[in-house]
C-alpha cells in the first residue's frame, strides 16, 4: 500500500484538533477571522513539530500551549493588553481542556432549552440559534431583535444580560 | 477584587463564545485545507511560533513519546467506507498501560483462561482520548481502537464488529477487527448513542436532531420518534418498546412502535443513560447529580449509587453487581455500593462488559 502524503494520521489529527484550538482562541475574544488564522498556525507548526505522535492528551496540552502563545503575540502586535489571558485559561482549564469544550456547548444547549419564553426568544434572535442547536448564522443585529420583541434597545440589553447570567449559573450547576 | 471582575469578564468572554458557536459561527471551512496547504508548501513557521515555545515543544513530545514507546496496541484510523483496503495495523500483545490502567493487584498477564469458562471483557469509550479500548478481566488492556471522534457509545457486536457512535463527526459506524469500516450511517446531528439491534437494523440516539431513529443495512430509516426529545440514550427492550433518556424533559420514557407512550418517569436531570433490567426495573444514569438509580415500575427507587464522579453509563452486570463509567475511571460496585474493581481512564462515557 502506498502511504499517501500527507497521511491519514494528518487528517485525523487535524480533524481531531482543529476545532477545540479554534474554540479557545475565541473564547480568548479573537474574532472568527483571528481564531482562523492563528489556528491554521498553531496546527501546522505543532504537526511540524511531531505533535502527531503525541497521545492525544499531550497534543491538546501542547496545542493549548502552542495557540496561547500565538495569541499573547498576536495581542502584543495589535498592542492589546493582555489583561485576561490569565483568567480565560483558567476557565478554559477547567471546563473545556478534556474534551475541547465539547460537552461544556452541550451543557449550554440544554441550559438553553430550560429558558423560560421571552429569555429564549432573545437568545434566538441575537445570536441566530436554531431550536434544534447548531444552525446557520441568522442573527438580527440588536435593535432588529429590539424591534421583533417590542422592546427598547436598552430593554433588550438588559435582557441578555440577565439571561447570559442565568446561563453561567446553570452551567455552574451542571459542573456539580 | 481585581481576580474576581478578570474572571467573571473571561465567563462574559466564554459565554459570548459559545453562544455565537451554537448560532452557527464555525472554523472556515477550508481550515482543514489551508493547513495541509501550508504544510505542503513547507513554509517556514512564524517567528514567534519556533522561538518561544521549544521549552515546551520538547517537554511535550518527551511526554507524548514515552507513552507511545512504552506500548505496543492495536491502533486504528478510520478511512473511507469506500475503501477496501485495512485501516488499522494490528498488535494484539498485552499491555497494562496507556491512559487505561487497572487499580488491580498485578496479575500475570500470560494467565491461561479457564477451559469453557467464559472470558470476561470490558469495552470503554474514552471521550476525551478519542478513542475505545478492550481490557480483559484483570483490568489490563488488550486492544485500543484510536481516531474515534467524540466516541460516545461502542458495543461489541456478536461478529466481533465494534459499533461506535461519533459525536463530534455525526456517525456511527461499524468496524470490522482489521479495523475496516464495514457499515456506516452519516445523516446525524451530534449522536450519542447507538444499538445493534437482533434484526440487523441499528436503533440511533440522534441527539441534536431530537429524534431516535432505527436504520436498516442499507441505511434506510425504517422507524423514527421525534416528539419534543433530545435523546442521550434509547434502546429496545424485550416487549419491543424503545425506552429514552430524555434530557430535554428530565425523564425517561418509554414507547411503542406507534409512537405511544407506555411508561414515564420525569424529575431526571441530566440523564445520560437509561437500561431496562430482566427484573422489569430501569436502571438510570444521572450525570449531573453523580447518581445511578434502579426504578420499579411504579416508579420508587429501590437502589442506588450516589456520590458518582459525573457517570453516563451504568450497567447492571449477571452477577448482580453494576459498572459505571465516571469519567477518570470505571468502577464495578456490588449490590452494598462497594467498589470491586477500578479502571482509570481520561474520560470515560460508555463501559459494555461481555463474557465470551
Amino acid at each position: 500500500m502506498v502511504t499517501p502524503d500527507p497521511t491519514p494520521s494528518t487528517h485525523g489529527f487535524i480533524e481531531s484538533h482543529l476545532k477545540s484550538v479554534w474554540r479557545y482562541l475565541r473564547m480568548h475574544g479573537a474574532n472568527p477571522d483571528e481564531a482562523d488564522d492563528l489556528t491554521q498556525e498553531t496546527v501546522a507548526t505543532a504537526l511540524r513539530k511531531g505533535a502527531l505522535k503525541l497521545e492525544p492528551k499531550a497534543a491538546r496540552a501542547f496545542l493549548r500551549e502552542a495557540a496561547r502563545y500565538a495569541w499573547l503575540h498576536h495581542l502584543r502586535r495589535a498592542r492589546r493588553e493582555p489583561v485576561l489571558v490569565e483568567a480565560v485559561d483558567d476557565l478554559w482549564d477547567r471546563d473545556a481542556q478534556h474534551d475541547g469544550g465539547e460537552e461544556l456547548l452541550v451543557n449550554l444547549r440544554n441550559c438553553i432549552d430550560k429558558l423560560d419564553e421571552r429569555a429564549l426568544q432573545a437568545i434566538q434572535l441575537s445570536y441566530g440559534i436554531q431550536d434544534e442547536g447548531v444552525g446557520p448564522d441568522h442573527s438580527l443585529d440588536r435593535d432588529q431583535v429590539a424591534q421583533v420583541m417590542g422592546l427598547r434597545p436598552n430593554g433588550l440589553k438588559t435582557l441578555l444580560q440577565r439571561t447570559r447570567q442565568a446561563l453561567r449559573e446553570c452551567l455552574e450547576r451542571a459542573r456539580r | 477584587m481585581k481576580e474576581n471582575e478578570n474572571h467573571t469578564r473571561a465567563e462574559e468572554l466564554q459565554m459570548e463564545a459559545c453562544l455565537s458557536e451554537l448560532g452557527g459561527t464555525q472554523p472556515s471551512a477550508s481550515l482543514g485545507d489551508r493547513i495541509l496547504a501550508e504544510l505542503e508548501r513547507g513554509e517556514t513557521p512564524p517567528a514567534r511560533l519556533t522561538a518561544a515555545p521549544k521549552w515546551m515543544i520538547a517537554a511535550m513530545l518527551t511526554i507524548g513519546l514515552g507513552v507511545v514507546g512504552g506500548t505496543a496496541f492495536f491502533e486504528s484510523k478510520h478511512e473511507d467506507p469506500t475503501s477496501t483496503t485495512p485501516a488499522i495495523t494490528l498488535d494484539d500483545s498485552p499491555t497494562t498501560d496507556n491512559g487505561g490502567q487497572a487499580e488491580q493487584d498485578p496479575k500475570p498477564s500470560d494467565k491461561k483462561p479457564t477451559p469453557g469458562k467464559p472470558t470476561a471483557t470490558t469495552l470503554i469509550a474514552d471521550y476525551s482520548n478519542n478513542q475505545v479500548a478492550l481490557f480483559n478481566d484483570e483490568g489490563e488492556q488488550l486492544k485500543v481502537v484510536k481516531d474515534i471522534f467524540g466516541a460516545w457509545d461502542c458495543q461489541l457486536l456478536p461478529n466481533n464488529n465494534l459499533l461506535l457512535t461519533e459525536f463530534s463527526v455525526n456517525r456511527v459506524s461499524e468496524l470490522n477487527p482489521e479495523g475496516t469500516i464495514v457499515w456506516q450511517f452519516q445523516n446525524l446531528k451530534n449522536p450519542y448513542s447507538a444499538q445493534r439491534l437482533p434484526s440487523g437494523n441499528t436503533l440511533i440516539a440522534d441527539t441534536f436532531a431530537g429524534r431516535v431513529i432505527e436504520v436498516d443495512a442499507d441505511g434506510k430509516i425504517v422507524w423514527k420518534y421525534a416528539k419534543d426529545i433530545r435523546p442521550f440514550d434509547a434502546e429496545v427492550t424485550p416487549q419491543d418498546t424503545i425506552l429514552i433518556a430524555d434530557v430535554l424533559a428530565d425523564r425517561v420514557l418509554e414507547v411503542n412502535r406507534a409512537g405511544k407512550t407506555v411508561w414515564e418517569i420525569g424529575g431526571l436531570t441530566n440523564v445520560h443513560d437509561a437500561d431496562r433490567l430482566p427484573n422489569g426495573n430501569t436502571l438510570v444514569t444521572l450525570r449531573n447529580r453523580g447518581e445511578v438509580r434502579e426504578i420499579n415500575p411504579q416508579g420508587k427507587t429501590v437502589w442506588s449509587l450516589k456520590k458518582l464522579l459525573s457517570p453516563s453509563d451504568a450497567d447492571r452486570l449477571p452477577n448482580g453487581n453494576t459498572i459505571v463509567a465516571e469519567n477518570k475511571r470505571v468502577r464495578e460496585f456490588d449490590k452494598d455500593q462497594k467498589v470491586i474493581s477500578t479502571i482509570r481512564a481520561t474520560w470515560a462515557v460508555e463501559v459494555n462488559r461481555y463474557y465470551r
